[in-house]
């Protein structure tokens, strides 16, 4: 399914050719790049609309590799909510997550409430017992200089900014931004700006009263992990996973171009922000993780064809920084379908993983929609939007035998007996939109 | 002693308070002088950091020059969209691009291919694009809008800013370090710093009214030849939004759009976090506040201590383009804390006041201390002279019996008795003298008057005295028209005569003929008692009838006296309603006595007015 094919951008043109040229000759490929649809068979003369999944995979190495060094900003909050307990165990989860580093990787600690405090200047995290004696002398008071706090955080990961390392920020907030900006749009194009130079926020919601949209925005604009914790005990437990995360990063700067062929329109990208623009849709992820399969769901209308004629329908470009081999990769590949009138094939040929990622793709759009209509204040409607996912997931499972989807379409369900409960809505929106983000970005944990 | 105590207050308390009212003004004064340097040192600090940001906008232009640069120095694929977009998407400043073409029509982004992002942006920058004349300013408008920053570069007129386009250049991973170098070899290049009107209030209603584009136009159209870049800022839904501009060698205009966002956080990283401030104490009992063009608190450094929500900024400053409606805050505690200053004048004050009240208590009680024993000494000489009147008393009753019983032809006997009672009634005037002195410095001498004559009082003394002016040859000659009854006291009356008397008998010895003249006018009796002795010099007759004042000594040779004869006699004078004076004349002494004497009772009344 591999093909090369000529840049695009003759900027880039030289050292992309010599790159792909040599690497395979060199290394053994880290990343494996998969693109499927859903129904590679379908239906002749009439148009469809069809999934189209590309997957990225780093593979699993034979012999054990050094590790990419990181480069990590904590930012907490100290602001008065945090006082007690949060604190406490915020700080005792990320002096933990700090003895996990190594010598070779950067940490900075960056505290704030009103006004921004460098605890910890960006350093090798070689002397930890010192780190970990400035972190405890964080005392809670004050407000919540959320943006100045990540702004400082990334300002420190800059010191050692390097495309070879994982660059971090992990946001910890109990409370709303209320000194400085505070929409979700602002903190998202900031996380936007700080993707662009390789650096992802992750964001992590401590209680009930984080502004759970800032959240996701500003993680999800920079590629960064959201978690929502409602207990601080969990904390530690969460900094584990997260920095476990941050430590198996194996590339990075991955962009993602389609190119639609043949009179193939794109409609949507579900799960990942992109950009359309005629045939062209590109879009970004900051980093792969090591075994882990990250994936976005291109949705395209294919124009009717004739009976038993194949179609190209996109070609895929990826290119990415392999942190192992400190060069730019390039993948490309491309995916043909076929056309029948056979029903019998095309229920034959039916990618059930494909699809199956797909749907729950789909099902998470429904979701989100639904929330925005409970935010509207129109119940019955989420309701409604989440009982049609749960049909479409029912539908689909029942045709796929797909276990998954049908516990995705009782989850749905639950969530739709749960919309009406205005007491336990803040909890409950937290916990949507924590899974929401996380089904959409593939989330470890 | 009552006036004494309110002089020394007086004295202590005037002092004080000339002292506490410099102090004030002084006070005053240096708070004045502290208030305008404290202004103008914070000014200075404000002013330091809109020079960060001024730089930072500098940086930010060479970083978006040489990225304008690379994107023309390729003229045949420059400016297609997907060069643009590939540059969008690496540059973490750039928000969105555009192109003008040289007739200022949009090239890019297009309505037709646009992706959902760049549809957002065309209709919130509509009318700024539609207006070309933003993109080229005048040569005037350059100078005369140019920042006074310290670190800005003279305008130049520079049509070709492409001298850094070699630098290969990539906006990922832009270290601070090469950004500067980047800004000084931009320095040459640099061309214009452009001034926004500032935003009307009708397009303020624009932003409230659709929360989209408030359009502002040049103040003035341009005449001259325009340059080729600078900065726009505008507002979007009343937030400051920036766009820096360059004309492209083919003269088409490129835009970049800044990211907000981005261009806050870079802000942000410049300002001081906690940590720096409370190691190197740069703002102590101070905090600085950034507000943005909405009046919200976007960032705040200083004092830890110290909440800047709680204080009124004491210095603002409006930040220079483009951040203009941005500002500064400056909020201290410092200026509110002039008790130490305050408490050391006081005490100045309080010690100065505490020092003179002893001085004075000391000098009231040393004074008190001494009158108090001139009064006791006053009281003893009194009691004396009281133990020492009864026996006098005896001695004459004594010595006139034995004279009455005596023989006339006892003669030598007869003598020296009169001796003895002639010195006894010396004793007794002497003796009367210094109680009614006593007395009348009390104030305690009252008269008790009675109806009697002048004469008779005359004569009772002159009685007395002949003996002792026949002795001493001076021959009294009455002259006498005072036989009217009036209303007097005789034995303050008798008293005057006696000292008036006893001075001629001392001082006028052998003089003859002593003239006593006595007449009545109205209410008024006048004695006239005029010697031929030696007479008052001049010099003398000012201070005779002061106390304790003795004549010259040459006369007083060999004379005994108290000194205090003369001035009793006025005093008593007064006391009675009239007085005693030294008249002149060319021989002897003359004292003219003149007293109230009323008719009858209803008359006395006039005398209290005297």
């Amino acid at each position: 399914m591999n093909r090369y094919r000529l840049p695009q951008i003759k900027r880039l043109l030289i050292a992309l050719c010599l790159s792909s040229t040599l690497a395979p000759l060199a290394h053994a490929k880290q990343i494996d790049l998969q693109v499927n649809l859903a129904t590679p068979v379908m239906e002749a003369d009439r148009t469809h609309n069809a999934f189209i999944k590309i997957s990225l995979e780093a593979i699993k190495q034979e012999q054990p590799q050094e590790r990419i060094p990181a480069n990590i900003a904590i930012v907490l909050d100290k602001s008065g909510s945090m006082q007690g307990d949060k604190l406490y165990h915020a700080k005792k989860a990320a002096i933990m997550a700090i003895n996990r580093l190594g010598t070779n990787d950067i940490v900075s600690v960056v505290s704030y409430d009103s006004r921004v405090n460098v605890v910890v200047p960006a350093t090798k995290a070689s002397d930890t017992a010192r780190i970990a004696r400035s972190i405890q002398q964080i005392e809670a008071s004050g407000n919540t200089a959320l943006f100045a706090g990540v702004s400082k955080g990334s300002q420190e990961l800059r010191k050692f900014l390097d495309m070879n390392k994982v660059n971090r920020v992990i946001l910890l907030s109990d409370g709303l931004a209320n000194v400085g900006p505070s929409t979700p749009n602002e903190l998202g194009k900031l996380g936007l700006s700080l993707a662009k130079e390789g650096i992802s926020v992750t964001t992590i919601g401590l209680g009930l009263g984080y502004n759970e949209d800032l959240m996701t925005q500003l993680a999800g604009f920079s590629d960064g992990n959201h978690a929502f914790v409602e207990n601080a005990e969990d904390l530690a437990r969460i900094f584990q996973y997260e920095f476990g995360d941050v430590l198996s990063v194996v590339a990075q700067g991955v962009e993602i171009h389609i190119t639609c062929k043949n009179g193939v329109r794109p409609l949507r990208v579900l799960g990942r922000e992109a950009d359309i623009s005629g045939n062209m849709v590109s879009t970004r992820m900051n980093q792969l993780y090591s075994e882990q399969e990250k994936f976005i769901i291109l949705e395209v209308e294919v124009p009717a064809q004739e009976d038993r004629s194949n179609l190209e329908l996109v070609d895929v470009d990826i290119r990415y920084n392999d942190l192992f081999n400190k060069q730019n990769e390039q993948l490309s590949s491309n995916v043909v379908a076929n056309f029948t009138r056979s029903q019998k094939k095309i229920d034959d040929a039916v990618d059930t993983q494909t699809y199956e990622a797909a749907a729950e793709q789909v099902a998470n759009e429904f979701n989100r929609e639904a929330v925005e209509k409970r935010d509207q204040g129109d119940i019955q409607g989420a309701q409604s939007i989440l009982q049609k996912s749960a049909d479409y997931l029912d539908n689909l499972g029942q045709t796929l035998s797909s276990p998954k989807l049908i516990e995705q379409k009782e989850e749905a369900l639950q969530d739709a007996s749960e919309l009406d409960d205005e007491q336990e809505w803040s909890k409950k929106r937290k916990e949507l939109k924590e899974r929401q983000f996380k089904r959409a970005k593939q989330q470890s944990y | 002693m009552k006036k004494t105590a309110l002089l020394l207050c007086g004295l202590i308390l005037i002092p004080i308070l000339i002292l506490g009212w410099l102090s004030v003004r002084l006070e005053q004064n240096q708070q004045q002088l502290i208030q305008h340097q404290f202004q103008a040192l914070v000014e200075v600090k404000l002013q330091s950091v809109d020079n960060l940001f001024q730089g930072h906008f500098q940086r930010l232009e060479a970083v978006l020059k040489s990225e304008a640069s690379v994107l023309n120095s390729d003229t045949e694929t420059s400016h297609s969209p997907l060069a643009l977009r590939q540059l969008i998407k690496a540059s973490p400043y750039i928000e969105q691009i555009f192109i003008l073409s040289p007739t200022r029509e949009r090239v890019y982004p297009r309505h037709d291919n646009a992706t959902a992002q760049e549809l957002q942006f065309l209709q919130q920058t509509k009318t700024l694009l539609d207006t070309p004349t933003l993109f080229a300013h005048t040569q005037e408008s350059l100078t005369t809008t140019q920042p006074p920053t310290a670190n800005s570069v003279a305008p130049q007129k520079n049509t070709t800013p492409l001298q850094i386009a070699q630098a290969p250049y990539s906006a990922q991973l832009k270290s601070a370090p090469q950004t500067q170098r980047l800004t000084r070899s931009a320095e040459n290049t640099r061309s214009a710093e452009t001034e926004m009107p500032p935003l009307s209030t009708s397009s303020l209603e624009v932003v409230a009214a659709d929360s989209h584009v408030a359009s502002p136009t040049p103040k003035a159209m341009p005449k001259a030849e325009p340059t080729d870049s600078g900065w726009i800022a505008w507002y979007n839904n009343t937030q400051l939004q920036h766009i820096y501009w360059q004309t492209t060698p083919d003269n088409r205009v490129i835009g970049f759009a800044i990211s907000r966002a981005r261009l806050l956080s870079d802000l942000i990283n410049l300002l001081p976090d906690q940590s720096e401030i409370a190691s190197n104490h740069s703002l102590s009992n101070a905090v600085i506040t950034l507000k943005n063009s909405r009046g919200e608190l976007s960032y705040e450094w200083g004092d830890a201590t110290i909440a800047a929500d709680t204080l009124t900024p004491i210095k603002s400053l409006n930040l220079s383009h483009p951040l203009g409606s941005w500002r500064l805050d400056y909020a201290t505690t410092s200026l509110n804390k002039p008790e130490q200053n305050w408490l050391e004048k006081l005490l100045i004050l309080v010690i100065t006041l505490s020092g003179l009240s002893t001085l004075g208590w000391l000098i009231y009680r040393e004074q008190t201390r001494e009158s108090r024993l001139a009064l006791q000494r006053v009281n003893f000489v009194n009691q004396v002279s009281h133990e020492l009147k009864t026996p006098l008393t005896n001695v004459r009753m004594y010595t006139e019996m034995l004279e009455s019983q005596l023989d006339d032809e006892q003669v030598k006997q007869k003598r020296y008795l009169s001796i003895i009672n002639n010195e006894s009634k010396r004793l007794t005037r002497l003796i009367d003298n210094v109680l009614s002195f006593s007395k009348l410095e009390r104030d305690s001498l009252d008269l008790t008057l009675q109806m009697g004559t002048v004469q008779a009082c005359i004569n009772t003394t002159l009685d007395a005295f002949t003996p002792a002016f026949t002795q001493r040859g001076i021959k009294p000659v009455l002259t006498s028209q005072c036989d009217t009854s009036v209303l007097l006291d005789p034995h303050c009356v008798e008293q005057i005569l006696n000292n008036l008397f006893s001075n001629t008998e001392k001082y006028a010895a052998n003089s003859g003929t002593l003239q006593i003249e006595c007449w009545q006018e109205h209410d008024y009796s006048f004695i006239r008692i005029h010697d031929n002795g030696p007479g008052i010099d001049e010099y003398s007759s000012r201070s005779i009838f002061d106390q304790f004042y003795r004549a010259s000594n040459k006369l007083t040779d060999g004379v005994s006296g108290t000194g205090i004869g003369l001035s009793i006699a006025r005093e008593l004078a007064r006391k009675h309603g009239g007085d005693l004076i030294l008249e002149s004349t060319p021989s002897g002494a003359c004292f003219l006595l003149s007293l109230h004497t009323p008719i009858s009772l209803s008359h006395t009344a006039v005398k209290g007015n005297l």
